[in-house]
């Protein structure tokens, strides 16, 4: 069950006239775990959230949910999936209430007292008299929430949801999800800008840029591959690298920058390494035990400065 | 279907518009009644009170339904309640009707208070000149325009969806169609077979033609594929639209 592919794509693309805004992506979504699309704005996370959900036509491609291709099987296949795309939206002239039941009516086919226990799962009152357009940023985004759970889906996909929230809200809605992931089994499919949002709360991630997906990897995956590193800077890489490969015998490092370098040998320590530069006439300003994080890695994928 | 249809009646309950146009359309018979009781000098004859009635509802009420019609596509498309809609999901087609149909409805309401209040306010002034026959020819004028006019204003529908956010070109629409349709009633007999085949136009025409006339089948075809095009297009413009 842990590498069931619930949700896949394949070559998935999006053309706005001349303008691929999504191209050729292949997702591959495990069931019952928390998959975050992450990417820089316009990336083009929402598109593929948009495509999946047919909000969007396909331009390319094709997409597989629950073991079937999505097309032709829309009916079958919407009503088991829950979604927030973009902002939450809701009449705004009615109650938080009274937008779920008109949605849940829609839905055909939910369970009494969904409306009311949705409700209570994120927080909001039941019945009460205050419109949607008086709610703040955070209750509108529980209300998002509390619609997409509504008809108890399988799969549950969340374009920023924390969007707006406080830091508070952050937090209980992570909780929230990891619950519901974790202890109910849904599989949630989440979109975030928010590096560290995604580095708490996903289990795999896909990183989305310019419209092309980079890397698919498990977070264990990148705790694995990012093992501890001691880097090094000093004022002749040139002279280091041949000392670090001649007298130490590493091979396994990294020049990533005119004066620093990651070494990933785990054979050696700092010292052997302090010494042995500093015997050889090397100036050396740093030396420091390091871990590379999501951060690091989104990074040195996207090619890009550093994120947010 | 019936599950859209039913939330299109729960939204309607709150819906200021819907709420304005109807008030507006009924007090047309309600005012000129006041007016005819309170500040008329000289007794105007039942003819003449109906006719005053007639022309100033044909001219409200398709105004107050393209207003309804454009407010209730324009605020899904605004709110960004569409999304919610389809990914609940909601077939896009079903969709597009249920709008139509939820649209019917206020307007079938609308009418029919009116021609009730316009009755009661004709037997009310003129009690001695209404006839039965007077009042089934008042409910059969009011019911034909009125039906009539809905359908040839179905394609604002189809304008609303293309514009989604926008309220202005709908609304435009509209009140360019309702000009047409006043001015149907000044076709000249030159015209005639010309103005029958537009739409707008035939409505007041085929009020004024007699039954086997082949003017009024010209009228009622050109209108029916007036509304039959806007449904078809109002549909494929949805189904093919990104949200």
């Amino acid at each position: 069950m842990e590498n069931q592919i619930i949700l896949a794509t394949k070559q998935l693309t999006k053309k706005y006239g001349d303008v691929r805004a999504v191209e050729q992506i292949n997702l591959n979504v495990k069931k019952g775990r928390i998959y975050g699309l992450l990417g820089r704005n316009g990336a083009g996370k929402t598109t593929i959230m948009k495509m999946v959900l047919g909000l969007i036509s396909i331009s390319e491609g094709e997409i597989e949910i629950f073991g079937e291709r999505l097309k032709g099987n829309e009916k079958s296949i919407y009503t088991r999936i829950g979604s927030i795309i973009e902002t939450p939206s809701f009449y705004s002239y009615l109650t938080g209430t009274e937008n779920l039941e008109i949605f849940s009516r829609l839905r055909g086919t939910i369970k009494k007292n969904a409306v009311k226990s949705a409700l209570e799962v994120v927080g909001l009152p039941y019945k009460d008299k205050k419109p949607f357009v008086s709610y703040s940023l955070g209750m509108k985004q529980r209300l998002g929430i509390a619609n997409a759970i509504l008809n108890d889906p399988e799969i549950l996909i969340l374009d920023e949801p924390t969007n707006g929230l406080d830091p508070v809200g952050i937090v209980e809605i992570r909780k929230f999800l990891q619950t519901l992931c974790h202890e109910q089994g849904k599989t949630i499919i989440i979109s975030s800008h928010i590096l560290s949002e995604i580095a708490l709360l996903a289990d795999d991630i896909g990183i989305i840029h310019d419209g092309h997906l980079l890397k698919e990897f498990s977070m264990n995956e990148l705790e694995e591959k990012n093992k501890r590193f001691i880097e090094i800077k000093v004022n002749s890489v040139t002279k280091a690298t041949q000392l670090l490969e001649n007298m130490m015998k590493c091979k396994n490092y990294t020049v990533t920058d005119k004066n620093c370098i990651e070494i990933y040998d785990e054979n050696l320590n700092t010292e052997e390494i302090a010494d042995c530069l500093v015997s050889h006439g090397i100036g050396l300003s740093s030396l420091v035990f390091k871990h590379e994080t999501l951060e690091d890695y989104f990074t040195s994928l996207t090619g890009g400065a550093k994120f947010e | 279907m019936n599950n859209a249809f039913q939330t299109e009646i729960l939204k309607l309950k709150k819906n200021k518009m819907a709420f304005i146009g109807f008030v507006f359309t009924i007090c047309i018979p309600v005012l000129l009644v006041l007016k005819a009781v309170f500040l008329d000098k000289i007794k105007i004859d039942y003819h003449e009170w109906i006719q005053t009635v007639f022309m100033l509802v044909n001219l409200v009420l398709p105004i107050m339904s393209g207003f309804f019609i454009t407010q209730s596509m324009q605020k899904e498309y605004g709110e960004k309640t569409i999304i919610n809609i389809i990914t609940a999901p909601v077939n896009r087609k079903v969709f597009v009707f249920s709008k139509i149909t939820v649209w019917f409805f206020w307007y079938v309401v609308v009418m029919i208070v009116t021609e009730c209040l316009t009755i009661l306010g004709s037997l009310i002034l003129f009690h001695s000149q209404v006839t039965s026959s007077a009042i089934c020819f008042t409910i059969q004028l009011f019911t034909q325009i009125g039906l009539l006019s809905y359908i040839a204003f179905l394609p604002i529908i189809w304008i609303a969806i293309r514009q989604r956010t926008l309220f202005y070109p709908t609304m435009l629409s509209v009140l360019f169609f309702v000009l047409l349709q006043c001015a149907g009633s000044q076709v000249s007999e030159e015209l005639l077979p010309v103005a029958c085949f537009v739409p707008w136009l035939a409505i007041q025409i085929s009020a004024m033609l007699p039954a086997n006339s082949q003017y009024l089948y010209i009228c009622i075809a050109s209108i029916l594929c007036s509304g039959l095009l806007g449904i078809i297009l109002a549909i494929f413009e949805f189904r093919t639209q990104d949200l």
